[in-house]
């Protein structure tokens, strides 16, 4: 290590104090269980959901919930807990597809233009601006409309308008950085640029952005299941929670659980997602109490 | 200044802290950021109450208007006028906030609200404090204005706070304290944000407001050059406790606490340039580490056995003076004890 | 008031973003696979009325020369024809624009209505019991898709309790308050979430701050030291993040008027996408972005009205 890479604000080996303090806040441990048994849930929906979610069963049709079914059964006699246990697997994934590139690139992007600025800061500048005019949802189901409804085009819409608001974080933060003293030390010592930007600068400035991310892998739950309810994103019968609400739209007078029930898996996750990310926040905060 | 002081000992004491503790915290393991002090102030004097910052200065201050925040509890009596301020309702104090007593702040900046311009944070002082009407509170703004040294006061009423510099911000923050002529001023580190030129200027402001209405003035600083420069008497704390009170001139030529002659110490005088400034060795305690002892026993010179362990009881000797401390420097009539 | 010269430079800021956002509409159709023309037109157009679209957007020239046409189309209020209506774009959307916007006012009315008193409520009893429990309540909110809340207040008050019709749109202004009260209330519930967050943590810092502690060491009554100096400086930081919200208020309405069956332009971009109605999508997109610049700008001129600090231009 040379002297500077000690000067830069400590990294990581605070890790330890970091779990003790972390430990003993309930949002935390909360947030963590949540998002723990979701991931069980989304690896091992087999071993876990008590019924085949696609078999028929036609004398249980309907079925309000009971013991045997505790969410009932839908159209078809299937019982809807365990179709909302298998739709675990594609709301976590969506989770985080919809988010990890879009957090990549705009990491990327967010630190290159905040610390060259210039011409293509000025750019960037105008491309948040027209980004923002127009509504999230409105623009992604626009792109869906280009390249036609389905999950992996769902990612790629959401990825395209998502990233300038991740970039748009990590420019600011990275702004801030380079305006520090041990960032002009790092430049008198004539480190490289991309030293300086990847060593010294980003991971000083990375916090918030994965903050961010954690309260954005709600979001995109939230919104992709949205988009699954509109018919522009899992398109059925693969089981995800927004289509297996929309499933049960029309039965909602009389079989009100086959809409309902699946929504309880959104909000528990998504609470999961915010109350790790507020925590989080807390936690990384410079100076937090 | 002497002649001042003179005048001010014969007149009746206005205002009576007795043994004011105010803490915070839970009930059973209170925090206490004011321990037991008392203070008494002459119609028209200038109180000068000095620590250094967390000696709970500025808790005591609030404390008179029971402005506290978040909420702590005001123990002792606060005596205004035969009454006890401490136990007064929040609407019996609303009456006496602002209108027998002001207060002003250390933030010119932030003290003032930046929404509104500065005639109306002065005008609405006067609609609830006087009976005055609309005209006449805008005239009587531009008169306040005009006495704390605002140049064309009359055209200054709808500017807002940030169209003033800093020295200007504070003169219309006295400017709304005197708004409705309290008979005391708190002022709470009223010169520490601003320029050394302008801090001159501001305290002969206080100072010969004060004399030209009467108005008695405690003013909070850790600077014990501006207590020299402009106060009757001066009280010192330290960890929220009273170490030393007296008149002004005499504190300072025969300081007795340990803590009082290192304050003394750290301001320069008569010194060769490139002296290394003093400065007291250590930090106050902090408000969950207040010694069982004297307060100050860790970082003092002088400190007994007895320091550590008992707290000193306040003595009141000739002349005025207050002094707690089981082993005071030699006073100017006593003999080495 | 702020100054003319404010509002000119605030409003020259607009045009070089509104002209990226024009190009960002323009390039949409043109990454759509084959020929423009024959996207923006009817399934069985002939030939001739292919040639007019071609001859309309300029697609016989260069591609700069066509933003022109775009640019001058759009300025004009050529929009061009609906497949889907068989009408022309703009006058499709003219029709159900009034019904977003009278949704969406009802919405905000409706989240200021909730989240303004429980923030000062929770503001004031900052980390006690309540707080913490108003705080963990919108919680939940957050967590919550707006079908999902439009599904739940449909199905308990409306076809359970029926306590408000499950869908459709009134005659009059009074009606709609009444046809619309479970559309506006879903999206109410998710906006008033995040006032309310917002809404309470600039409180705790007014309230802490030291003009209101100067403010009551004034002696001014209590009902003075709340709205004058409180109230009226939270609601700067209210009324940017209200501007700022447009965007989730538009996604709210598109979702709820499908959910609730309300004829506005929302629902009306869902049925184009799925008619593959290019040009109502590309018409409506635009819409969509002028009600949000315009909005913005509003938020500014309101905002340097109230805070004197941001009048200089």
């Amino acid at each position: 290590m040379t002297t500077l890479d000690r000067i830069a604000p400590a990294r990581p080996n605070r890790l330890s104090g970091f779990a003790a303090r972390a430990l003993k806040r309930p949002a935390f441990l909360a947030g963590f269980a949540i998002l723990g048994a979701s991931l069980l849930l989304a690896l091992f929906p087999a071993a876990i959901a008590p019924y085949d979610p696609l078999a028929f069963d036609m004398t249980a049709i309907q079925q309000g919930p009971s013991l045997a079914h505790p969410f009932g059964t839908d159209g078809f006699g299937r019982d809807v807990l365990s179709r909302v246990i298998w739709a675990y697997r594609v709301d976590m994934q969506m989770a985080f597809f919809a988010t990890v590139f879009a957090m990549l690139i705009g990491l990327t992007t967010g630190a290159l233009v905040g610390f060259y600025g210039g011409i293509a800061d000025a750019i960037f500048g105008r491309v948040v601006d027209a980004v923002i005019t127009f509504p999230f949802l409105v623009l992604v189901i626009a792109i869906v409309a280009v390249l036609g409804p389905g999950l992996v085009n769902m990612y790629v819409a959401i990825t395209a308008v998502n990233w300038v608001y991740y970039a748009r974080l990590t420019r600011a933060e990275i702004m801030a950085q380079k305006a520090q003293d041990y960032a002009a030390a790092a430049r008198v010592l004539g480190y490289s640029d991309a030293r300086i930007i990847f060593r010294h600068l980003l991971p000083n400035a990375i916090s918030p952005v994965i903050v961010y991310w954690m309260t954005d892998m709600a979001l995109a739950i939230l919104l992709g299941s949205s988009l699954g309810y509109l018919g522009l994103g899992a398109q059925p019968p693969a089981a995800e929670w927004g289509v297996l609400i929309a499933e049960g739209r029309n039965f909602i007078m009389t079989a009100w659980w086959i809409s309902l029930m699946p929504g309880i898996a959104i909000v528990v996750t998504g609470l999961g997602f915010s109350l790790l990310g507020d925590s989080l926040a807390d936690l990384l905060r410079p100076k937090g109490r | 200044m002497l002649d001042r002081h003179i005048d001010a000992a014969a007149r009746p004491a206005v205002l009576e802290i007795r043994n004011l503790t105010t803490s915070f915290g839970p009930q059973e393991r209170p925090l206490v950021a004011v321990d037991g002090l008392s203070l008494s102030l002459k119609a028209g004097e200038i109180h000068g109450l000095v620590g250094e910052s967390g000696s709970g200065k500025s808790i005591t201050l609030r404390s008179i208007l029971g402005l506290i925040q978040p909420r702590g509890r005001v123990g002792g009596e606060i005596l205004w006028k035969g009454r006890n301020l401490a136990a007064l309702s929040e609407r019996e104090l609303g009456a006496i906030r602002g209108k027998e007593i002001a207060m002003i702040f250390q933030e010119p900046m932030t003290s003032l609200n930046p929404l509104l311009p500065v005639g109306l944070q002065i005008t609405e002082n006067l609609a609830a404090h006087t009976g005055l009407a609309r005209a006449e509170r805008e005239r009587e703004a531009v008169a306040l204005l005009d006495r704390v040294g605002i140049p064309g006061a009359r055209a200054r009423l709808a500017d807002f706070p940030h169209e003033f510099s800093g020295g200007m911000r504070q003169r219309v923050m006295i400017a709304i304290a005197l708004a409705s002529r309290p008979q005391l001023l708190l002022a709470d580190e009223p010169t520490t944000a601003l320029d050394v030129t302008i801090q001159d200027q501001i305290l002969r402001l206080l100072q010969s407001l004060a004399a030209e209405f009467g108005m008695s003035v405690i003013l909070v600083t850790h600077d014990m050059g501006v207590v020299a420069a402009c106060c009757d008497r001066v009280s010192v704390m330290y960890g929220g406790r009273l170490c030393e009170s007296g008149p002004t001139a005499d504190v300072i030529a025969a300081p007795r606490h340990p803590y009082t002659r290192g304050l003394l110490h750290s301001i320069p005088r008569g010194v060769a340039p490139r002296t290394p400034l003093y400065s007291i060795p250590g930090v106050p305690p902090g408000l969950g580490e207040r010694p069982p002892g004297c307060a100050f026993a860790p970082r003092c010179p002088n400190a007994l056995d007895v320091c550590r362990d008992e707290k000193p009881v306040p003595s009141v000797s000739a002349g005025g003076r207050g002094l707690a401390c089981h082993n005071p420097e030699p006073g100017p009539t006593e003999e080495t004890r | 008031m702020p100054s003319a010269a404010y509002l000119l430079s605030r409003l020259l800021q607009i045009v070089p973003t509104f002209l990226l956002v024009m190009v960002f509409i323009f390039l949409f159709v043109r990454l759509l696979p084959g020929d423009p023309a024959i996207a923006m037109a009817e399934a069985k157009a002939s030939d001739q009325q292919l040639a007019e679209i071609r001859e309309r957007m300029g697609l016989n020239e260069p591609l700069a020369v066509q933003f022109g046409y775009f640019v001058k189309n759009t300025v004009t209020g050529d929009l061009g024809r609906s497949i889907l209506m068989k009408r022309p774009v703009a006058e499709v959307i003219l029709e159900r624009l009034p019904v977003t916007v009278y949704l969406s006012l009802y919405a905000v009315a409706l989240s200021v209505l909730v989240a303004a008193p429980l923030a000062l409520f929770a503001a004031t009893r900052a980390n006690g019991p309540a707080d913490i429990a108003i705080r963990g309540l919108f919680q939940v909110g957050l967590s919550m898709p707006v079908f999902y809340i439009g599904l739940v207040l449909l199905t308990v008050l409306g076809a359970k309790l029926r306590l408000f019709p499950v869908g459709g749109y009134g005659r009059s202004f009074i009606d709609n308050l009444y046809h619309l009260a479970l559309p506006a209330l879903s999206i109410a519930l998710y906006t008033s979430a995040i006032l309310m967050r917002n809404l309470r943590a600039s409180l705790v810092e007014v309230l802490d701050s030291e003009f209101v502690q100067f403010a009551r060491a004034k002696g001014l009554p209590r009902r003075i030291v709340l709205t004058r100096h409180v109230l009226r400086n939270a609601l700067v930081s209210a009324v940017t993040l209200l501007g700022l919200s447009i965007g989730n208020l538009m996604s709210g309405t598109l979702v709820t008027e499908t959910v609730f069956a309300v004829p506005g332009v929302g629902r009306l971009m869902l049925e184009a996408i799925f008619a593959r109605d290019y040009p109502l999508i590309q018409g409506l997109t635009l819409t969509f972005a002028v009600i949000v610049s315009l909005t913005f700008l509003a938020t500014d001129i309101v905002q340097s009205w109230l805070d004197p600090r941001l009048r200089q231009a």
